[in-house]
């Protein structure tokens, strides 16, 4: 470790694991929930552990990467943080407000919860994945702003490198976007119109920036190869990543009331959105094989690839898959989706956190070159399991989807109705919790991984 | 080559992957892609047998076997390419097995439209039943790749002509090969189980 105050991501990044379980467990009781839909009810009803299982999602994968932004921005400036404590305060505000909105979803009936956190006054809450009160809203545009606040004018004291410069636009971008969350017309077309200006413009925009940033700075540290080369792709990506994706919020407009041409907009460009991911995975693939150093922290290694291809698949593929309008038509909120979502959420965004987690870890905790090659051997499995399981998830999802267009969309005739059609797709969704077991056994994995070696210094470069 | 008795044996060569393996798991997902759509194909017509019994009988046959021909031959064309980069360097000859390769796909391409047009003519329409609906998928699905591969070899022989490859550089030509030759072995798939079969 270079500089002291990059010890602050070390909270963020566990707080983020700890969170990242919590998805997962939800995630099981959902899996049982569409075999059995009364399962846990009423203590914990399906929109709740949805909510739950979303909105955990979003929190570690933020936390996550404010612990990447506290560790590599000093080291890429070439300086201490602006203000370590000011890091460590927001860092116990979100966890605090973060835990409460949570046990406010488990405790009180999501009502109740509006009517305690005085929703009437500026109306929020209600929106998929935006169901935060808006208090926590507020909170998090505070903590947002004096994260930005914090690691902005560490670059501004320190060295400006491309990879500073592309995570603090990345950053701000998220800010800015998330000010749509206060945005609530009475119009439905205008409240979705505006409401994927969080969503999609985060996820297949600005987040992909953050992506790109990350999985730079990791890779440089892994191979040694010239920053020079590393920064060129980067440009490449970040441009077409762009070009893609801001048109490319055409495709969430098909059919909810906005003008046609968005068919083709949306069909055209987001067709061009698998193209940044596939050379995000040609680049990855490139430095590794062209790596002037052995790393003994070899398995950030394997995460950093790992993460390229899983994004490529996740996103590119089986976001491809269904985003052309005529296919759309038909697949628009099926499990095609869910499929997609799964697959795009946790190759591209869950494993570059934990692609920076495996390798600032070992370094925040005295282990320059990594954990001893026991705990590393340890980490492998868990990479397997999780990347294996998650692809299970993706295809039994895909086998339901399509199932359920043939049954519910296709017919022109005597279509089947939803819950109908869910109760005929069970025998897919057995499979798909076995994948969340072993998903989750792959969890468990990886954080057995960090108590493995505790006596040991490091691995032998 | 002639070794003495007792003599180490030489050491095995170095495993060596075409391309950038990145390209591989494009290849993988294009082709599972495929299978999925030939899992589904078999499972309608395992349920529709009297539906898929004549459906390939009113098929042009002709075009399907005109445009693998055409295909396999591109394959050939585009291994050419590539050989002569890796034997001798020789980018011009590396360039006009390239543009064959183009010229071939141009080929496909004016075939599939006359046998859209074949098939027009014939009453074959994609509305027409569950097998026609899904031959019309089937094959617009692989043109819209061959669309791709020209874009694909198209940049490996502006690449070529610039110069970016010699004889120990040809990683992104090697990967604009393999993804043309999944096009054709999609191809070679498709075309029985649709034209002769059905």
């Amino acid at each position: 470790m270079k500089y002291e105050s990059q010890q602050v991501a070390k909270p963020y990044f566990i707080f983020a694991l700890i969170l990242f379980t919590g998805q997962i467990l939800f995630g099981l009781i959902l899996g049982m929930q569409y075999i059995n839909g009364d399962t846990l009810f009423p203590y914990i009803p399906f929109n709740v552990a949805r909510m739950v299982h979303t909105n955990l999602l979003i929190v570690w994968l933020l936390f996550g990467f404010m612990g990447a932004a506290y560790y590599l921005v000093p080291e890429e400036s070439e300086t201490e943080l602006f203000s370590p404590k000011l890091a460590l305060i927001t860092f116990w505000v979100f966890a605090a407000a973060g835990v409460a909105t949570i046990l406010g979803y488990l405790l009180v009936p999501y009502a109740t919860l509006a009517e305690i956190t005085g929703n009437d006054l500026l109306p929020t809450m209600g929106r998929e994945f935006l169901e935060q009160p808006t208090i926590t809203k507020i909170g998090i545009v505070v903590v947002v702003l004096s994260f930005i606040f914090n690691i902005g004018m560490t670059i501004l004291k320190g060295r400006k490198t491309v990879i500073n410069i592309v995570l603090i636009t990345g950053l701000i971008g998220l800010a800015v976007f998330f000010l749509f969350a206060f945005y609530n017309p009475v119009n439905l077309v205008l409240d979705k119109y505006f409401w994927w200006w969080v969503v999609h413009l985060w996820v297949e925009g600005v987040w992909e920036l953050i992506l790109g940033a990350i999985l730079a700075f990791v890779l440089i540290k892994v191979t040694g190869v010239d920053r020079e080369y590393i920064e060129k792709w980067l440009y490449l990506i970040i441009a077409l990543t762009l070009i893609s994706g801001l048109i490319g919020t055409g495709h969430h407009y098909y059919w909810i009331g906005t003008p046609g041409y968005w068919l083709w907009f949306g069909s055209i460009f987001s067709a061009l959105e698998p193209i940044p991911f596939f050379m995000m995975m040609l680049y990855a693939f490139d430095v590794v094989k062209r790596r002037r150093i052995e790393p003994g922290n070899k398995i950030a290694s394997t995460w950093a690839v790992g993460t390229a291809t899983m994004a490529f698949l996740g996103a590119g593929v089986w976001g491809f898959i269904h985003t052309l309008a005529p296919v759309n038509y038909y697949t628009h909120g099926s499990q095609i989706t869910a499929a997609h979502g799964h697959l795009a959420f946790f190759g591209a965004y869950a494993m570059i956190v934990i692609t920076i987690i495996s390798y600032a870890m070992p370094i925040l905790r005295g282990r320059e070159n990594g954990n001893p090659a026991a705990a590393q051997k340890v980490e492998r499995i868990s990479f397997w399991l999780m990347c294996i399981s998650m692809i299970g998830i993706t295809l039994a999802l895909t086998a339901a989807g399509i199932w359920q267009v043939s049954l519910q969309r296709l017919p022109e005739t005597g279509a089947m109705g939803f819950i109908d059609t869910q109760t005929e797709i069970i025998p897919v969704y057995w499979i798909r919790l076995v994948f969340g077991l072993t998903f989750t056994l792959g969890v468990l994995t990886y954080l057995a991984s960090f108590f493995i070696g505790k006596n040991e210094k490091s691995a032998t470069a | 080559m002639n070794r003495t008795f007792g003599e180490a044996p030489p050491t095995a060569p170095e495993r060596y992957t075409p391309a950038n393996p990145a390209v591989w798991v494009f290849v993988l997902s294009e082709m599972s892609e495929f299978a999925f759509f030939f899992i589904a194909f078999l499972l309608v017509k395992f349920l529709n047998p009297e539906l898929f019994g004549h459906g390939a009988e009113r098929l042009a046959v002709w075009a399907g076997f005109i445009n693998t021909l055409i295909l396999i031959t591109s394959s050939w064309f585009v291994a050419r390419g590539v050989q002569g980069m890796k034997r001798n360097g020789d980018r011009r000859r590396t360039a006009v097995w390239l543009a064959l390769t183009l010229g071939a796909a141009f080929l496909y391409c004016l075939v599939k439209y006359l046998e859209y047009r074949w098939n027009v003519e014939h009453g074959v329409t994609i509305r027409g039943d569950l097998f026609f609906s899904l031959y019309y998928y089937l094959t617009f699905n692989h043109l819209l790749h061959v669309l791709i591969g020209v874009c694909v070899i198209g940049w490996a022989l502006i690449q070529t002509l610039l110069g970016a490859y010699d004889r120990h550089h040809v990683e992104g030509l090697e990967g604009a090969a393999t993804y043309w030759h999944m096009i054709d072995l999609v191809w070679i798939l498709l075309f029985p189980m649709l034209y002769i079969v059905g």
